[in-house]
């Protein structure tokens, strides 16, 4: 379970104080697809940064299993993004000239399996994300959106606990975006797995189990998606919402 | 164009520096390189004109002994000689108070050589006195004396045996004794001269300004007056003859030079290759914006002009600065031969050459981004595109290449073969195979690697690195091939300086094997300075320990174009010098032949430039004329480039009128101690004398010390070649490293901790460096033998067999490990980058 308690994040401004994030609470349960939106600037990426363990909150927690992210040591947070997180985000650099099954490998090979294994393990995935034909192109030989579907596989590939997915449909046309947003939330409920998914995609963020808005750092609406529309200022069922 | 150039300057200003260094440090390599090889000639051109003035024939004794002075009143009076004026020269040692020494020539003279307007027209008369000695101020700075010569002290002059001490009456400068002020000499009266050599009435050398029209005229009836047992010659002969002694050091000179531009090209396209990503955005920009292509090829030129030229001046600077510093030397084996100049004179052509192969290098870098204006390229694609652009590598290419670097390989094998005399082209020629074939060994490496790590599934960090080099082929060639070449040259040319080293080692160690201790005049390493032995065999026969006492004789000689060195071998002593630097015919009776009259051996580049070998006569110019020998064997040239002869002492004296040693060999008696007897020796022969005494093993390490001071800027080259490539490498893979870090962030967002992106980083270095680095050594080896051959068969010099021992291994690890030291930093630095500059950029 992913618990965010009163988390602000504030950075100096030339000559003033910008609160990126400002007491944002929320709380996310296995199996789970949040989306989050909001204008530009509003926190979201902030708030991903945060969840990730890349930035520590100047006040409240953030918990993932119990463990207080702003605690862990860089071993144990390289170890967090490695075998619990999921990164998904629009401009993923791919290695040119490198084949794609192997560069939807190379988390796993960071993780210290083996290339045959990994491949063994990526392929599904690529497969599911319709690239199955083109294992063996490379970057420069795929669009801008079969890129992105690489990334995801490899994101993906190494079943994280939670996907951190920022604008992952950006490059994608509407129904590859929607196969992708389904399929991140058929990953989160088949698979139990945490999906945060930031999106400027109003019909992306209506596949959520939950939307949430974000608005000059704080967190305006939490609500629960009923037939693809949030259902309005409903009482927080997961968390204080400020 | 310029407000362009301007405002990328401002964004991409580290970029642009970056591959400015990398130009400059090429440009400052091959300038340095081939002044400091020019520089000897050039400088003692310079003195050499100083000397002579507007003479135009010289009469020239054959031996040290000169000739008698009454000569000049005759040559005075033959028709079509305008002037004419004497010189004696010798070689002597001097040293100053603060206990320094220099070996100079010594130039006796009067008036009527600055009439002649020749030894500095404006020689002060004071530098004439008598019982004085005017001295060069290079001469004077390397005693330590002071320039104002009312504060110089006295100094002592080593010369001929004797020793004296004079007060110095001027030093002189180059307002008074022009391009000489840099040469190390001395001037002293010609009758004081003739006194302390114990050579009265004798000069060694009489410069003669023919009238205009009559130089033929006058040369014919001078040789006639001589005969053949004086040289008549021009009078600037010794620029020709020095030129030909440095022929093979310059060869070696220009080889560094070819690989120093090859590897500045690399240099430049590493460094250019840096800039290429965002070259070429910008020029996708111009285009979408409706901008010509060839508006866009004059702006990628003009901005290349524009760094090529800024590059390459300060390139220049920086290898005059090197020339002057690191390169500057004036070798010491040759002045017992040759007055040298010490300046470092830079001649147009180094420099135009210099500048516009750096210009050129830069240009021909800078033209990768112009691949994206071919027709039917949509520029719009180079958006999406995040290396640069021609940036891979085909099968077809890669066999093309190695059809290539093969097909050089036996070009530079044949050359080789059918014309030794061509090395330096066959070796250029292997520098470029190497290059070629880096892709190739790269390819080789990377499958080698791939099937370890398919092999070993344990092993992840390999395939990371194998496919993060597939992403970066181009740069990850280019530092290959830099490291390829860097080694290459530095265990061809530095392999090749040692063979040499060790083969003059071999020869010395068997030549001062003939005595236990040698008295020579100071640093005549080559025993060519004789000296009037007066009492000093006799007195050294009687000092306790000593069984026997040999003189040996010789002198440097011109024969044809070369100065070549004359060692005559005393009947009673086992010639000893002649074991293994026989190249055709026997030793034993090589050995046996040359106790008798009439058989000399000489060096096998002079037989074969006069068509003779073993048993043919040979015609040598002596004091007596020419004389008939027949050749008892062919040797190598004892590592003087020029040539040996090798004679009989007994034909020496008589043919060269003289009993007069250049050494005196000492035998000690069986149980004594040679270092006790050497210093029993040193305290009989007194303070007046001039001569040193040395133990066989002293007088190898001052011969060995002479040979190494010749090569050592070989040496420095070498490294210097070497210790710029890793700099250059560890510039392009810091800052290679540097473009990567969104890369390396994403890694980082992965869960890659700092240690294991080290670690990542470090493998990829190693497997490119590895790549470059056994290619380079492999040509490095092969190219050493071209060199030794060339070595050994056309110039002739003792050369130690090629094994190949431990040195190209030592560099391979030098330079891998150097680099691989020096980018832990950048690597450290970039494994901590922020892994929220993914989601930044």
């Amino acid at each position: 379970m992913l618990e965010l308690d009163a988390v602000v994040k504030h950075f100096a401004g030339s000559g003033e104080q910008i609160h990126a994030i400002d007491g944002v609470s929320m709380r996310v349960d296995p199996g789970e697809l949040v989306a989050l939106t909001g204008p530009s600037g509003s926190g979201k990426s902030t708030l991903l940064l945060l969840i990730g363990g890349l930035l520590s909150p100047d006040a409240g927690t953030i918990r993932f299993g119990g463990r207080d992210l702003s605690l862990l040591s860089e071993a144990s947070r390289s170890a967090y993004l490695q075998q619990d997180v999921g990164f998904v985000y629009q401009s993923f650099p791919l290695m040119p000239r490198v084949k794609v099954v192997e560069n939807a490998a190379v988390k796993l090979l960071l993780g210290g399996v083996g290339m045959r294994e990994a491949q063994a393990r990526v392929i599904p995935w690529l497969e599911r994300v319709g690239l199955g034909e083109r294992l063996d192109h490379t970057p420069e030989q795929l669009s801008g959106g079969e890129r992105q579907r690489v990334a995801i596989a490899r994101a993906l590939a190494g079943e994280p606990r939670l996907v951190l997915a920022d604008e992952p449909t950006g490059n994608l046309d509407s129904s590859r975006s929607r196969e992708i947003v389904d399929l991140l939330r058929t990953v989160a409920h088949e698979r139990g797995t945490m999906v945060v998914l930031v999106t400027h995609d109003r019909e992306a963020a209506s596949a959520g189990d939950r939307t949430c808005s974000l608005r000059d750092g704080r967190l305006e609406l939490v609500a629960p998606i009923r037939d693809g529309v949030p259902s309005g200022h409903a009482a927080a069922p997961l968390g204080p919402v400020r | 164009m310029v407000y362009l150039y301007r405002s990328r300057l401002r964004v991409n200003l580290a970029q642009e520096l970056m591959a400015a260094v990398g130009v400059a440090i090429a440009v400052a390599l091959l300038f340095s390189t081939l002044v400091a090889s020019s520089s000897i000639s050039s400088s003692s051109e310079e003195v050499v004109r100083a000397v002579i003035g507007p003479a135009d024939l010289q009469v020239r004794s054959r031996s040290s002994d000169g000739f008698d002075e009454g000569l000049l009143r005759t040559i005075k009076l033959l028709p079509g000689v305008e002037q004419a004026a004497p010189l004696l020269e010798q070689t002597a040692t001097i040293s100053g108070p603060r206990g320094r020494s220099v070996t100079v020539d010594i130039a006796g003279t009067d008036p009527t050589l600055a009439i002649l307007n020749g030894l500095a027209h404006s020689l002060p008369i004071s530098a004439l006195t008598s019982g004085t000695i005017g001295l060069s101020r290079t001469t004077a700075n390397q005693l330590g004396l002071p320039a104002d010569p009312s504060q110089a002290t006295s100094v002592d002059v080593r010369l001929r045996g004797s020793r004296f001490r004079l007060k110095v009456s001027a030093v002189l400068g180059p307002e008074a004794f022009g391009a000489l002020s840099g040469a190390r000499v001395a001037v002293m009266p010609t009758a004081q001269l003739q006194e302390l050599a114990g050579l009265p009435r004798r000069i060694s050398r009489i410069l003669v300004e023919s009238r205009r029209g009559s130089e033929a005229k006058v040369r014919a009836a001078l040789l006639r007056l001589t005969g053949a047992r004086l040289v008549v010659a021009s009078a600037d002969q010794d620029e020709q003859l020095l030129k030909q002694t440095l022929a093979p050091s310059n060869q070696a000179s220009a080889l560094f030079a070819a690989i120093s531009a090859l590897l500045g090209f690399l240099f430049a396209f590493n460094a250019m290759l840096l800039t290429v990503p965002e070259r070429r955005q910008v020029i996708a920009g111009l285009r979408i914006e409706g901008t010509r292509r060839s508006a866009i090829a004059q702006m990628v030129v003009f901005q290349a002009l524009c760094l090529g030229i800024g590059a390459s001046l300060v390139g220049v600077l920086a290898g005059y600065g090197l020339s002057r510093g690191v390169f500057h030397q004036s070798p010491g084996y040759l002045g017992q031969a040759f007055t040298l100049g010490t300046g470092t004179v830079v001649a147009s052509a180094p420099l135009a050459l210099a500048f516009a192969g750096g210009t050129l290098a830069t240009l021909l870098a800078s033209l990768l981004p112009l691949f994206d204006l071919r027709p039917g390229r949509a520029f719009n694609a180079v958006y999406e595109e995040s290396g640069s652009g021609g940036n891979l590598l085909t099968r077809n290419v890669q066999r093309g290449l190695l059809a290539l670097a093969v097909g050089l390989l036996a070009c530079a094998t044949l050359l080789f073969s059918l014309a030794p005399s061509t090395t330096i082209v066959a070796c250029v020629l292997l520098a470029l195979a190497t290059i070629s074939a880096v892709p190739v060994v790269f390819a080789g490496v990377l499958a080698a690697a791939k099937a370890v790590a398919s092999r070993r599934e344990g092993m992840t960090l390999l395939p990371l690195a194998l496919v993060s080099l597939r992403s970066t082929t181009l740069r990850s060639l280019a530092l290959a091939a830099t490291g390829a070449l860097a080694l290459f040259g530095s265990i061809a040319l530095g392999g090749a300086r040692n063979d040499l080293l060790r083969g003059i080692a071999h020869y010395t160690s068997n030549y001062v094997a003939s005595a236990d201790v040698w008295l020579v005049n100071p640093h005549d390493n080559q025993a060519v300075n004789d000296f009037a032995a007066g009492n000093y065999a006799s007195e050294v026969a009687r000092t306790p320990g000593v069984r026997r006492v040999q003189s040996f004789q010789g002198s440097f000689l011109d024969v044809g174009d070369r100065r070549v060195w004359v060692i005559a071998w005393p009947a009673g002593t086992r010639a000893s010098l002649l074991e293994d630097q026989i190249v055709a015919g026997s030793l034993d009776e090589a050995a046996a032949r040359i106790r008798t009259s009439g058989w000399i051996t000489v060096s096998q580049e002079i037989a074969a430039r006069r068509h003779v070998g073993v048993g043919d006569s040979l015609s040598i110019p002596t004091p007596s004329g020419n004389r008939s020998f027949r050749i008892a064997a062919t040797t190598t040239n004892f590592g003087w480039s020029p040539g040996a002869i090798v004679l009989d002492g007994a034909d020496y004296s008589s043919l060269w009128h003289t009993t007069a040693p250049s050494a005196l060999g000492v035998e000690v008696a069986p149980g004594a101690s040679i270092p006790d007897v050497r210093r029993t020796i040193e305290r009989s022969l007194g303070p007046s004398s001039g001569l040193e005494a040395l133990t066989a093993r002293e007088r190898a390490a001052s011969i060995n010390g002479s040979a190494n001071e010749g090569l050592a800027q070989l040496g420095d080259i070498a490294t210097l070649l070497m210790l710029a490539a890793v700099l250059a490498m560890l510039a392009a893979l810091g800052s290679s490293i540097w473009q990567r870090r969104v890369s390396l962030a994403a890694l980082r967002l992965e869960g890659a901790a700092p240690s294991r992106l080290r670690r990542l980083l470090l493998v990829e270095v190693l497997l490119m460096l590895s790549a470059g680095c056994v290619t380079g050594a492999l040509a490095g080896i092969y190219g050493e033998f071209v060199i030794d051959e060339y070595l050994r068969h056309v110039t002739g010099f003792p050369v130690a067999s090629g094994i190949v021992g431990r040195r190209p291994l030592e560099i391979f690890l030098i330079v891998v490990l150097s680099v691989l030291l020096v980018a832990v930093l950048p690597g450290w630095a970039a494994s901590r980058v922020s892994p929220g500059l993914a989601l930044e950029e």
